[in-house]
């Protein structure tokens, strides 16, 4: 049912969506339905992520929140033109990381062990193409970080 | 010789205990009302997948009318009649751009979403579940042609930002303009039929019927 605005601020910021700070690390993603089922895994690299590391480490001011957006459609998709990019909202200090994915048939096919080593790989290969340039950001350190904690946890 | 009895009855008094009593009596009525209202409307709905839809709007693509297709969809009248008219204002379209979508933003987590309504205004908030849809839309110039600064709804008044932090991007189909236009009208429309929240009169991410 719907609730009113004030029903929902009496039930508590914590409960609306978008009324919270963002996490240090985002994990979202564009997809078609045929990669749903396992990009569900990638809940379980922004948990990780966001217990072990902090952004704080890695940017002085610029930086709060960085996100990673896997992006995954078949090679021969008909659709709109996907490309990997980054952008950043100034306004709220978010860096944004649009990753593609390769082998779309390999991902939808994976279990879940192999597609969290995919899009851990995907998100090393997307920090080192974006990230490693970036000013006010420790990417040697953040690289470095993230590239241990997935080895320790059996990922990588 | 007279003999009388007199039986003595305790004398009836309401007390707290017997008003606790009258409100279970009546909120258990409440919800056992509710509960066999919601349960007939849910055995009622039919089950409408994106498949169905999809072959809705292929027959109405390819005959290029309506021809009574859309008469027997278990909505209210006023507003198949309303989808009819906006449908065949695109079948009369003669422009059909190809490499259009029509996409899904999905919850990403279990809260409290915003309703909108015309010239976003907040109507209030629904409870959705990951992976339930909050909007249904169609594009034709590409994810950043539609969300340039990928916010999805940025409400000042309430300090409100939906993201990707807070929902997520599935395109569901891909066509030229006027398949996709359809294909997105009729999921709107029908939304109530498949979404899981028959109360709802369109996805809550949707300001009107387009």
């Amino acid at each position: 049912m719907i609730i009113s605005v004030e029903e929902a601020l009496k039930q508590g910021v914590e409960n609306i969506a978008g009324a919270q700070p963002r996490p240090d690390f985002v994990f979202s993603s564009r997809i078609d339905s045929g990669s749903k089922k396992n990009i569900w895994f990638s809940s379980v690299l922004e948990d990780l992520i966001n217990k072990n590391l902090s952004i704080q480490n890695y940017s002085e001011k610029y930086i709060q929140s960085l996100s990673f957006i896997f992006v995954v459609f078949p090679d021969a998709d008909n659709g709109v033109d996907w490309k990997e990019r980054k952008s950043y909202t100034r306004a709220r200090k978010i860096l944004k990381l649009e990753i593609k994915l390769p082998d779309y048939q390999r991902f939808c096919d994976a279990t879940k062990q192999e597609a969290m080593k995919i899009m851990a790989e995907q998100t090393l290969r997307g920090t080192e193409k974006f990230l490693s340039k970036v000013k006010d950001f420790d990417y040697p350190k953040f690289y470095t970080d993230l590239k241990e904690l997935l080895e320790k946890e059996g990922i990588l | 010789m007279n003999t009388s009895v007199s039986i003595k009855t305790p004398q009836f008094r309401f007390n707290i205990k017997h008003i606790l009593l009258i409100v279970a009596f009546v909120v258990s009525a409440f919800v056992i009302t509710n509960y066999v209202a919601i349960k007939q409307a849910a055995e009622n709905t039919p089950d409408l997948s994106i498949e169905d839809i999809e072959s809705l709007a292929e027959e109405i693509y390819t005959t290029g009318g309506l021809g009574g297709i859309l008469d027997d969809l278990p909505i209210e009248d006023s507003l198949i009649k309303k989808m009819q008219t906006e449908i065949e204002r695109i079948l009369s379209k003669t422009i059909d751009h190809q490499g259009c979508e029509v996409y899904y933003l999905r919850a990403k987590q279990n809260k409290n979403y915003p309703v909108l309504r015309y010239g976003n205004v907040l109507v209030g908030f629904v409870n959705l579940k990951i992976d339930e849809v909050w909007k249904v839309g169609m594009t034709k110039n590409g994810f950043e042609g539609r969300y340039p600064n990928e916010i999805y709804l940025n409400n000042k008044k309430l300090d409100i930002f939906l993201d990707d932090n807070d929902l997520f991007y599935e395109k569901i189909y891909t066509g030229t303009s006027k398949q996709c236009l359809i294909t997105e009208k009729l999921l709107i429309y029908t939304y109530p039929l498949w979404c899981g929240h028959p109360y709802l009169i369109k996805p809550p991410g949707c300001k009107i019927f387009r």
